[in-house]
């Protein structure tokens, strides 16, 4: 998101561009920023204003819901976690319900997650639009100094209550975490944009799970059943086409960019797992291996500047597994030449790849979420994995390295 | 070598660390900045995080290596005044009794001048520059443009 700190320059009115050069540190070329940060200054807030305020969601959800002839239930299991996404009318079900279409749970399949009893989690969700009813004024609107770096409200005692408003399609998350209550409301439906649709709920899923010792995190994972390979690096690093390639192996696939983490340090797991969240597939812009999956792509009708998705439940279902452990990280790199090599690397070249692009995707990055992190560097054997033109290769590599790791 | 005696300590929460077989990774989660450190630097930063002053650390080298003379000093000292003007470190008000012990208990086995590292490539996920601009309701806005431009995403 290269325009992304332009755009907050702008908004702020802030004439010049933060710019990033090299520099020389010691001798060695490396990424230096020019921007000048001045920290934020502190902010404290009553939780118990947060906690009124969201009291006011709810009820602000019920009269939306009234006013559209009623709540529509979906219920998905996640990790093992049940989770209800209750709706205001139908308006907001197809723009946030398909990328974890994989994981909804029926009565028939699940006949003791009835209405009559209470989910681990419940999300309201509506929209302003259809509904007409809008969210209640924010108390923390006087503040200037209200907002963090994601749009986080500051100054909420975090253990109890998160707060955020996204700012590219205007949506308010809301999570009470003693309730296991949150509320997301976007004052229209047609503003959600498609990497809404292709992953949603991003926010408040991150910031609940992590309190149940599942870290929401940046990376592909595929394998077999015994275990499997987690991908680590930031976007364009290789990790969602090497995840797609094995679509046409015997590997299973469990995310191509973000998946679940059973932490070892805070859960006592033991062993690290990654978990299915999402099922669909973004294709970058260019990505010339992957020309079979174009016509799939569940945006058909899509904007220029959109980037096409696949829902893989619907075309490989049979690929996606639910879960799988963690046997071996992989930090990929294109090539240009035509072989796929693997080869043992550091655990810090891991960490580096994973945590920085992990942490700052969404709010709420901290010491505990690093430390699992580096606990999961720790614990696995992580490799180099440069990838070859010949795709095929891919998946075979990958396949050999898990059968050595898990034997 | 002015400050060659001051205390001081990791810079949390905002920073965070993990030293693993002898390299340091270290996350400025405020700035979005990340860097890491090779293995003298990893060494001198897990002295710091025990609580040893620059001069301390120094002494220690000076121990280690038969070689260690006025270059080697001062590229120690670069790295401390790197690692504070990054503030990944600020000044303890008094040694803490309670920090960890250092992770590598000795130096490496050569001496190869320490090298931090900065990666500033992750600071676009960031809204640096504080959002102050809000409608009534208490909402945040972005300009048309910028709407239009998240959907490259």
């Amino acid at each position: 998101m290269p325009w992304l700190r332009e755009l907050f320059a702008a908004t702020c009115g802030l004439g010049e561009m933060a710019r990033d050069v090299c520099s020389n540190i010691f001798g060695v070329d490396v990424m230096v920023s020019t921007t000048p940060i001045e920290p934020l200054p502190e902010v404290r807030r009553e939780v118990t204003e947060a906690l009124r305020y969201g009291e006011a969601l709810e009820r602000t959800f019920e009269r939306a819901a009234n006013a559209v002839g009623g709540v529509e239930v979906r219920d998905f299991a996640i990790a093992g976690c049940a989770i209800r996404l209750r709706f205001a009318g139908s308006a907001a079900i197809a723009k946030m319900t398909p990328g974890i279409a994989h994981l909804a749970i029926t009565a028939a399949e699940a006949p003791s997650l009835t209405p009559d009893l209470t989910p681990d989690l419940t999300i309201d969700i509506w929209d302003g639009a259809s509904t007409g009813v809008e969210v209640p004024p924010a108390p923390w609107r006087d503040d200037p100094n209200a907002y963090g770096a994601h749009g986080e409200v500051r100054g909420y005692d975090e253990t109890r209550v998160s707060i955020a408003f996204n700012m590219f399609f205007d949506a308010l998350s809301f999570l009470d975490r003693d309730r296991d209550y949150a509320a997301f409301y976007v004052r229209d439906v047609a503003a959600i944009p498609f990497w809404e649709t292709a992953a949603p709920l991003r926010v408040l899923l991150h910031w609940w799970l992590s309190g149940r010792g599942l870290h929401f995190t940046h990376a592909a994972m595929v394998g077999i059943e015994a275990g499997g390979a987690l991908l680590v690096g930031k976007g364009g690093s290789g990790k969602s086409t090497t995840a797609l390639a094995c679509l046409d192996s015997d590997l299973r696939y469990v995310s191509d960019d973000y998946c679940l983490l059973s932490g070892c340090l805070l859960s006592g797991a033991p062993e690290p797992r990654a978990y299915s969240l999402y099922s669909s597939a973004k294709i970058r812009p260019g990505n010339t291996h992957l020309p079979h999956l174009l016509p799939l792509a569940y945006n058909q009708e899509r904007e220029p500047d959109e980037k096409p998705f696949v829902l893989l439940h619907e075309h490989f279902p049979e690929k996606l597994a639910p879960s799988l452990p963690v046997k071996a990280i992989l930090v990929p790199h294109v090539t240009g030449q035509p072989d796929t090599q693997i080869a043992p690397t550091k655990a810090t070249a891991a960490l580096l790849a994973l945590a920085p692009s992990t942490i700052f995707q969404l709010p709420g990055g901290d010491t505990a979420q690093f430390q699992e992190m580096a606990a999961l560097v720790r614990a696995v054997p992580c490799y180099s994995i440069a990838l070859g033109t010949d795709l095929a290769q891919i998946p075979r590599a990958i396949a050999t390295l898990l059968e050595q790791v898990v034997s | 070598m002015a400050n060659a005696s001051r205390i001081f300590r990791v810079n949390a929460p905002d920073v965070v660390s993990e030293t693993i077989d002898g390299e340091t990774v270290i996350i400025h989660l405020f700035k979005g900045l990340y860097y890491n450190l090779n293995p003298l630097g990893s060494y001198v930063w897990t002295q710091v995080e025990a609580g040893a002053t620059q001069a301390e650390v120094r002494e220690r080298l000076a121990q280690q290596y038969a070689n260690f003379g006025e270059a080697e000093a001062t590229s120690v000292a670069q790295l401390f005044e790197k690692i504070v003007a990054e503030e990944l470190v600020v000044e303890a008000e008094c040694a803490d009794a309670g920090a960890e012990p250092p992770a590598i208990a000795t130096p490496p086995e050569t001496f190869e001048a320490p090298v931090l590292y900065k990666y500033a490539d992750m600071q676009d996920m960031l809204a640096l520059d504080p959002i102050h601009d809000v409608d009534e309701a208490g909402w945040p806005s972005l300009p048309p443009e910028a709407v239009e431009a998240s959907k490259t995403f």
